[in-house]
């Protein structure tokens, strides 16, 4: 019974260190910011924002999404 | 000899009052208390949360009761821009949450000139048509002590969105401008709602003004303002 207790501890603790779990969630955070650029544009373009208004918006949020891309490589 | 002087004195005194009447300066506030991107559409949560984040940092922004805009006018013609923030983090906020460049309307001859940074360039872009009508209403409500009527109007972007903007004027003064490019209602706008924004007058000075004009950018017109927007958002 200790030995189970064992094996059950040091396998997830062994799971937790090999770093899959983190490569997995930063394959399904990755963004694509170019498209969330062209989305942002369209989201406030389609709710009546002028066209500049939309623009700086969307090169606003591909700024943000670029950064926060280059944070996740690092 | 003396009845000569008081006369001549009280008459140029009088001009002088007149000529005030027409001419001084409007502060202006903003806030932000609506969402107007329907999000329930969206399937994408990252792009959701964005949209959700930069509304709600615009409404952090604009939270203080402040003189954000000068709106100055002189015998029917204004100017009305964001008053200069000092540099600083939190101002970088709020300057992107205000109106961009500066709005000369001559409310005689119907004329608009927005002048400000337009993807990256200086440009001055000239409205010669009026851009919207307004509809007087009948409902009537107390700002500020000024007893204001209701009047709305519908305004297109250039994809065809139709918006409704909603002004409440005042007859209490004999001026009629209002905030960005609104303008000929018959009397002062005192609040303005247009998309997530509430634009509010928050006081006014009569005093001598001499406006500026437009001079720093290449003057466009509407429509040629339309091409070059065609011309350079390509996705």
């Amino acid at each position: 019974m200790k030995k189970l207790l064992l094996i059950l501890v040091l396998g997830v603790f062994a799971f937790g260190s090999s770093g899959f779990g983190t490569a997995s969630s930063s394959l399904i955070m990755s963004v694509d910011c170019d498209t969330l650029q062209h989305n942002v544009y369209a989201a406030y373009y389609n709710a009546g924002y002028s066209s500049d208004e939309a623009w700086d918006e969307s090169v606003a949020a591909y700024e943000r999404c670029t950064s926060r891309n280059t944070l996740r490589k690092v | 000899m003396k009845f000569h002087q008081i006369f001549i004195i009280t008459f140029l005194l009088s001009i002088n009052l007149v000529a005030q009447e027409n001419s001084g300066v409007l502060k202006y506030g903003q806030y932000s208390n609506k969402f107007v991107i329907d999000t329930t559409s969206m399937s994408d949560s990252y792009l959701k949360s964005i949209l959700l984040d930069n509304f709600e940092k615009k409404r952090k922004a604009l939270a203080a009761d402040i003189d954000l805009y000068n709106l100055m006018f002189d015998k029917g013609k204004s100017v009305f821009s964001a008053i200069n923030m000092m540099d600083s983090d939190s101002n970088d906020a709020l300057e992107k949450s205000l109106a961009k460049g500066t709005y000369y309307i001559n409310t005689i001859e119907k004329t608009i000139h927005h002048e400000g940074d337009f993807f990256g360039q200086n440009l001055i872009i000239y409205y010669d048509k009026p851009l919207y009508e307004w509809v007087v209403e009948n409902k009537k409500k107390i700002i500020n002590n000024y007893n204001c009527q209701k009047a709305t109007t519908i305004v297109e972007n250039t994809n065809g969105v139709k918006t409704k903007v909603t002004a409440w004027f005042t007859n209490d003064l004999n001026l009629n401008y209002g905030p960005k490019n609104y303008f000929g209602l018959p009397g002062l706008i005192i609040e303005l709602h247009e998309l997530d924004s509430v634009y509010y007058l928050k006081s006014l000075k009569f005093n001598n003004q001499k406006l500026d004009i437009p001079n720093k950018g290449k003057l466009v017109s509407f429509e040629e303002y339309e091409k070059m927007i065609k011309g350079a958002i390509k996705f």
